[in-house]
Order: C-alpha cells, then structure tokens, then sequence
C-alpha cells in the first residue's frame, strides 16, 4: 500500500490535520479516480471534493486497523458508482451523446490535455475502456493497489480483478 | 503491454486532465467549516414558524377529538339536550312591546282596551317588575309568567302577576294581589277571544 501510511503518525481525533493531510496526499487520486468512472473533468473534481467532506464528517467511522488510503479510495469509488446509477446523471449522460452525435462522429471524452502526444494517448485510451476494466487497470497501475486491496475495495474476488486486469491489458493492446 | 503502465500514475498526471487544486482543497475547508460552525439558538419567531405545522396538525386533532367527544355523549345521552329553538333571552322590554301590541289582535275592544292599559300601567315600567318563569304553564299551555309591585296609584303596594302567551304576548290571565296574597283584581282573556287568534294565525 505504499510506505507512508498516515495512520502511523496521524493523531486520527484531529479531524482537522486528517483532511488536511488526506487532501494533500490523496487529492490527485481521489479526483482521477473519480475521472475514470465519470470522464467528466467538473463532475470528477466535484466528486473528489464530496468525498473528502464526507471523509472528514465520517472519520469516526473509519477502522484505524485499515488502510487510510483504502478507506477514501472505496468511498470515492462507491460515491462515483452512485453517481453512474443516478437517473439525473443518466440521463445528462443521454443528452450530452445525443448532442455528441450531432457535433462529431465518435464520443470521447470532453478534456484538454496538455501532456506529451505518447501519455495524452494512453489517456484517451485507457478512458475508452469499459468501467469495470478502467477502475481496476486505474487501482493496479495508478494508485498501485495489490489486487487483494483491490478485491477488498471492490468487493469482488482476487480471481475477478486477475481477470478484469488481463481483459484490460488486451483490449488496450488491441488499440495500439 | 507493461510498458504502457510504467510509471502510469506520472504519465497521466503529465497530461493534467484533471486536477485537485488548492481552490478546491479551500472550497472543501468552506464547506466542512460551515457544516461545523456551532448553530444560533433560534429565535422565538422561528421556533414557533418551524413548530407552526405541527401546532395545526395538533389544533385539528383536538378538534376532532372534542367533535367526536361531543357526538358520542350526545348520542349515550350523557348531554342535557338542547333545544335551540328554545333558548328564549326575551327582555321586559320586548315583553311589554309584545304584550302592547298583541292588543291589536283581539276582536272585542273591551278586551282590547284592557290589554293595553294593562301593559300601560304595569308593565311600561321595567324597574318595576321582571319575568319569572319563561317556561311557565298555565292551564296545560307554555306561558311567561311576570311578576311585579304597584308603585302608585288605587292598587299602589300591591303585586301583581301575568301570565303571557310565548308566541303572540297575549296576557292569558293577569291578576292583582294584596299583602296577603288575597286576589283583589283578575282578567282572564275569554276563551272565544283566544280560539279567534288563534284562527287568525
């Protein structure tokens, strides 16, 4: 899980040096991770700030045996899979690719990207990858989860995510 | 295929598609903050503004309660029924007008004549006298029954009584006592003159 587990220095009754620390370290995860389910930079960016808030409110809750990180990265993925399953967003969702239709041939995500073209691509491709291959290639190889911590995180079994990862890496291989 | 995910956290950082800025880390502190701040005590206005339904929601309930409450001891009998019909706040005065003008309704002027000096004499004075009984009876039919002191003249100290009837101000009977309860004067309306008004109701 990484070698600087917050929860080892953390005085976690300190509600407030907890979000501070969580949104220093888990900021970028939480928002790109939030960006793989949603590809949609506004709604990504207020989803992570939804989570922290909710992070902070419910600290109490969280197991100080487990992983600080974990623990923000499941309440993000669950918060964005709410999001998915909403019927507002759904249907936002329907309308921005009926207009999509009209105004180019192909639906890609709506973003800038200002990277070098090699990454910009990879990118673009790995967020045409359908959800449930995009969120385990985006735990395995960008928050660089173990696929036990995925499995956990995900509630699915380890021999799920061993799948999911594979079918990932050859779907992308078949795009390049 | 591995080398594409080298490094992939950096490589897509590298493209800044999306960002966790300090804007929102402060727009996240805002919010916590606000969340946080302790609550003002409510104003009385906007207690009673936020109690105000529930007030209503309650005020109905009694309503309906006492309603129900009401019904169902009317219908065991538990209320003393009430007749509206029967709730008379007639006045002396309006006796004494009804008693005056029921003069008009008798056919004999001699009777006539003595209803309305009856009402002249006795009952134009209303210190003088008071009704009794409304629900009095006289001879088996409803009357008011007044009573009073004379204050002046042949009968002066003597008391008198009069039995009116309810619907017309009719003095059925009218009689003048002494000190000793003796009847010293006595006017009974005939019989005939009575079944006469009673045809011309």
């Amino acid at each position: 899980m990484g070698n600087k587990e917050p929860t080892n220095y953390l005085d976690l009754t300190n509600r407030e040096a907890v979000l501070e620390t969580i949104m220093d370290e888990y900021g970028d995860s939480v928002v790109w991770l939030a960006f793989s389910y949603l590809k949609d930079k506004d709604k990504a960016e207020d989803i992570a700030q939804e989570v922290f808030i909710i992070c902070y409110t419910k600290l109490d809750t969280f197991n100080v045996e487990s992983s600080l990180k974990s623990w923000v990265l499941t309440i993000t993925a669950n918060k964005c899979k709410d999001v998915l399953k909403s019927w507002a967003y759904r249907n936002i969702t329907f309308a921005q690719s009926l207009l999509s239709t009209f105004k180019h041939s192909a639906s890609e995500p709506d973003m800038v990207l200002i990277g070098s073209e090699e990454n910009n691509e990879l990118a673009l491709n790995i967020l045409k990858l359908p959800t449930k291959y995009r969120e385990v290639i985006f735990l395995h190889y960008f928050e660089d989860l173990k696929v036990q911590e995925i499995s956990e995180l995900l509630s699915i079994n380890e021999n799920s995510v061993k799948t999911r990862l594979r079918r990932a890496r050859m779907l992308l291989k078949e795009m390049y | 295929m591995e080398k594409h995910f080298k490094n992939l956290r950096t490589r897509l950082l590298d493209t800044k598609a999306v960002t966790f800025t300090r804007s929102h880390k402060n727009n996240v502190w805002k919010t916590v903050k606000r969340e946080t701040r302790p609550k003002k005590k409510s104003s009385f206005g906007s207690v009673l503004h936020q109690k105000i339904p529930a007030l209503l929601t309650y005020l109905t309930l009694l309503l309906m309660l006492v309603g129900t409450g009401l019904i169902v001891a009317s219908e065991i009998g538990i209320l003393p029924e009430t007749n509206s019909a029967s709730v008379h706040t007639l006045t002396e005065e309006d006796l004494y007008n009804d008693v005056l003008h029921s003069a008009s309704l008798i056919n004999n002027a001699d009777d006539e004549e003595k209803i309305r000096s009856i009402a002249l004499s006795y009952l134009a004075n209303y210190d003088n006298w008071k009704i009794s009984n409304p629900k009095a009876i006289y001879k088996e039919q409803p009357a008011i029954l007044a009573q009073g002191r004379i204050t002046e003249g042949y009968f002066e100290k003597m008391t008198f009584s009069i039995w009116i009837e309810p619907d017309t101000g009719l003095p059925l009977n009218f009689v003048i006592r002494n000190q000793q309860s003796s009847i010293l004067e006595e006017f009974s309306l005939p019989g005939e003159a009575l079944a006469q008004v009673e045809l011309q109701k």
